[in-house]
């Protein structure tokens, strides 16, 4: 071991492989607190799970799509490809990103004015990526990709980001309805407002919501529907 | 559940942890976290008294959970476990948190926020331990018959020794002949032995073995299956044979690299074949018998450059064995080489190099940036010499061109069948140079000689024996004990989609038939997670790698302290 030194302010969670990170790790490791949170797996092609490093970048990319809506800084979330014996390099991986984050400031976690409405909206990007869509949509993506590959039909890089920007964008408005709703019943425009998404789009998804029995009209007052979580 | 127990117990490892930490204070520190009951510091965890101390406590306090935050689990998980094992507290109830290699060794000059670090990490491993659950070790039986891929050196060393174990063995050659690179080597540094010599007294040895069964002009068809109990199939010849075995040495070997020929484009020092001519070209003509008396060796000929940016670690001797056979041949020869850096590790090698020298072989040192060039009209080869600063010209009647050893161009085909990664190169790729040479992740395969790396024969040699030794293990215990880090599916939450099907690398899931869910087969899932974090209904978890167990690690790092 060669004792080189770094910062005291990092903690190390270990996975076996990159393979398990899952973007809900990843994002409550924001939502508790990290100012940045790295990933650290295997040089890309030398997992020694074979694929695992190949899903984890698809993870962190999604992750960073996600934290980048609710406006964190993207160069919050890192993922370095270093084999197990290149210890110098892993040092100067860390120390570069502590001084990046550093840079960066604390997270907007701990604003005083922000931290709280933050605080939500990761825990509907928590929901978002929990949910079937979203992990359905990567998952299948991967392997759109490899399988492109095998019949040398690529599927151009940018359709695949827009169905994931677009699947992203869906799912978050509606996870960030749900919660609030599941908070305290509302109407379009209030959530509108509250989630800083323009009341027709709201009312789009309230209405897909609705249909599929996930929330229902609980009353109207003067006028204005009143939705509730189911 | 039972009421949460946990033993903190906190090691100073001498004065490796505790020189650079307040070790009493985290013990203290670790009293008053959830759960714990007991805490307390130890010079040193890992010694008699040391285990006996965590075995008295967990009787005394009647503990069910305990961490150990001291040094690194790669080596010292196993004695603790152990100590748990022996009070009858499941192994799996135990958390290893390192202080040493986290925390004390890479902050040494932070004496207060190193120990503040050290308190987050115990917390952590409480806040884990909490939530382990009891896991039990799997024993599969294990096959006792090895397969051995590729004949050479390495190869035919591999199954020799299995074979003197009174294992069978199955030697996999796809060439005709045995023997590998040195079937076109003259003589051997730094011995020097006739290389076909050498060679035919081991395959003679190797034939002894009855238990051994050699089959040459065959190809690895397929392999499925995992420790103890592999399914091949080996294509002879035409025919197919299936042999069961349980576990498998990689010796595929390495092949040298040869420029392309270009017929009117340049090809790299004008390699033709004839006049210019690769190491083991030129091995070939000495058998032979070698005409030629001016030669000229260039080193690191397509090495060390941004393509392939590795050194082949052989050529240097070899161009050093090669000069000197060519001057004790013929006294009149005239023998340079042209070198970037010489490598001569050891006292053997270094020794030949002086020997070369006192012999009368020239050597002149080139730089990357003012390479040799070679003119095969003039018939000399210009090199820019740094010690008189500037270009001097070298007749030849032969240039030899030290290329480096590659990885086989079909590499990738069986790394997929045996599941085992190669690095950018094409080499082969142990699970950890120093912690875990010549083995793998996936247990029961192992690797050794020039698949590996560029490496000599004794070298080959040795990781031979290293990788036979390893795989012996298993196959003279007749089982092997699994960890039971493994994925399981919830039924409850599984759909069916398939998709942890499609990702697993192991082949380790498959639909079942009957419930139309996800099934893991245990023995082969490596629990590497890749299928928990694809699967859309979080469906999946690892044991002992659990969500849970995660979420309550990630909580716990950024929990504010109260010290
Ligand atoms: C020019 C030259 C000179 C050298 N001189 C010396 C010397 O003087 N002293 C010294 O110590 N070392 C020397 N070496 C190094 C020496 O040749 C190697 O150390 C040695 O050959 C390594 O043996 P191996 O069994 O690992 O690989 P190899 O010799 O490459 O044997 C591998 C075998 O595996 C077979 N194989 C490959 N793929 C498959 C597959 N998919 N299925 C089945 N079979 C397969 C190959 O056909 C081959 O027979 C020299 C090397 C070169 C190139
Ligand atoms: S990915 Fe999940 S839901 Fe799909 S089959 Fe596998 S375990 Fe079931
Ligand atoms: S953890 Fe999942 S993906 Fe990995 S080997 Fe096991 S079953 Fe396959
Ligand atoms: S083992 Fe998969 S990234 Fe390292």
């Amino acid at each position: 071991m060669s004792r080189f030194q770094y910062p005291t302010n990092t903690r190390t969670i270990r996975v076996l492989c990159t393979g398990q990170v899952d973007p809900t790790y990843l994002l409550k490791a924001f939502k508790h607190g990290a100012d940045g949170v790295m990933v650290i797996g295997c040089r890309l092609g030398e997992c020694h799970y074979i694929t695992g490093n190949l899903h984890a970048r698809w993870k962190v990319d999604l992750t960073k799509r996600m934290i980048e809506k609710i406006g964190m800084s993207t160069e919050r979330l890192e993922m370095r490809f270093i084999s197990s014996a290149e210890g110098t390099k892993y040092i100067e991986a860390v120390k570069e990103f502590t001084d990046k984050v550093k840079s960066l400031g604390p997270t907007p976690i701990k604003s005083k004015e922000k931290g709280e409405k933050i605080k939500r909206a990761i825990d509907s990007l928590i929901s978002t990526a929990s949910g079937y869509r979203i992990r359905a949509v990567v998952a299948k993506i991967q392997k759109m990709m490899e399988e492109g590959n095998v019949y040398n039909e690529k599927i151009p890089q940018e359709e695949i980001e827009k169905i994931i920007e677009d699947t992203v964008n869906t799912e978050f408005v509606r996870q960030s309805i749900l919660l609030c709703l599941r908070e305290n019943t509302s109407s379009c425009v209030k959530l509108s407002e509250k989630i800083n998404v323009s009341p027709d789009i709201v009312l789009s998804h309230l209405s897909h919501l609705r249909k599929n029995n996930l929330i229902d009209v609980d009353r109207v007052e003067e006028r204005v529907p009143l939705y509730k979580v189911l | 559940m039972n009421e949460l127990r946990i033993g903190v117990f906190v090691c100073k490892c001498g004065s490796n942890i505790a020189g650079f930490i307040d070790v009493p204070a985290v013990a203290e520190y670790a009293k008053g976290l959830p759960g714990v009951v007991f805490a307390r510091h130890n010079l040193y965890s890992c010694s008699e008294s040391g285990t006996q101390t965590i075995k008295d406590s967990i009787r005394e306090h009647n503990l069910n959970r305990v961490v150990v935050a001291a040094c690194t689990p790669r080596t010292h998980e196993p004695v603790f476990r152990a100590a748990c094992e022996d009070e009858g507290l499941n192994q799996f109830l135990f958390e290893f948190v390192n202080i040493r290699e986290h925390c004390s060794w890479v902050h040494m000059q932070e004496r207060e926020l190193a120990t503040q670090k050290a308190k987050e990490l115990v917390r952590m491993g409480v806040a884990r331990v909490a939530l382990l659950e009891p896991g039990e070790m799997t024993e599969v039986e294990v096959i006792p018959s090895a397969l051995v891929i590729g004949g050479g050196i390495s190869g035919i060393t591999a199954a020799t020794a299995l074979g003197s174990m009174g294992l069978k063995v199955i030697l996999a050659e796809r060439e005709k002949e045995l023997g590998g690179m040195l079937n076109d080597l003259y003589k051997l540094y730094p011995t020097g032995e006739d290389a076909r010599e050498f060679l035919d007294k081991r395959i003679k040895t190797l034939k002894k073995f009855k238990n051994v069964e050699i089959l040459t002009s065959s190809e690895i068809k397929d392999i499925e299956g995992y420790i103890g109990n592999y399914n091949v199939i080996i294509k002879e010849g035409k025919k197919e044979k299936d042999y069961k075995v349980g576990t498998i040495i990689l010796a595929t070997g390495a092949l040298t690299y040869k420029p392309k020929k270009v017929s009117k484009g340049k090809s790299l020092f004008n390699y033709d074949g004839k006049n210019v001519i690769t190491q083991i070209q030129l091995e070939n003509r000495l058998i032979k018998g070698l005409k030629e008396k001016k030669v000229v060796m260039i080193q690191c000929a397509g090495s060390r450059v941004p393509e392939r940016i590795y050194c082949s670690r052989i050529c240097c001797m070899t161009a050093i064995k090669n000069g000197m056979l060519l001057k004790k041949a013929n006294k009149d020869a005239e023998v340079t080489i042209l070198y970037r850096d010489l490598q001569t590790y050891g006292t053997d090698y270094e020794d030949e190099l002086r020997e070369a020298k006192k012999a009368g072989v020239k050597f002149i040192r080139y730089s990357k940036e003012k390479p040799p060039s070679v003119d095969k009209k003039k018939k000399f080869v210009s090199v820019h010499h740094e010690l008189l600063g500037r270009n001097i010209e070298i007749p030849f009647d032969l240039v030899v061109l030290s290329t480096p050893l590659i990885a086989h161009s079909d590499v990738k085909k069986l790394s997929q069948k045996l599941k085992v990664p190669v690095d950018e190169h094409g080499f082969f790729l142990e699970a950890h140079v120093k912690l875990r040479p010549l083995e793998f992740a996936t247990d029961g395969v192992f690797i050794c000689g020039c698949a590996h790396w560029p490496a000599d024969i004794t070298e080959s040699i040795s990781q031979a024996l290293g990788a036979t030794s390893k795989a012996a293990i298993p196959l003279l215990n007749l089982k092997v004990t699994v960890e039971p880090i493994i994925s399981y599916v919830d039924e409850e939450k599984c759909t069916g989609c398939g998709i942890c099907e499609e990702n697993c690398p192991y082949a380790a899931i498959t639909k079942d038939p009957e419930t139309k869910k996800a099934k893991v087969t245990e023995v082969i899932c490596k629990g590497c997670g890749i299928c928990a974090s694809n699967c859309p209904e979080q469906a999946i978890d690892i044991k002992h790698y659990k969500d849970e167990q995660f979420s309550a690690q990630l909580k716990a790092a950024f929990e504010e302290v109260k010290t």
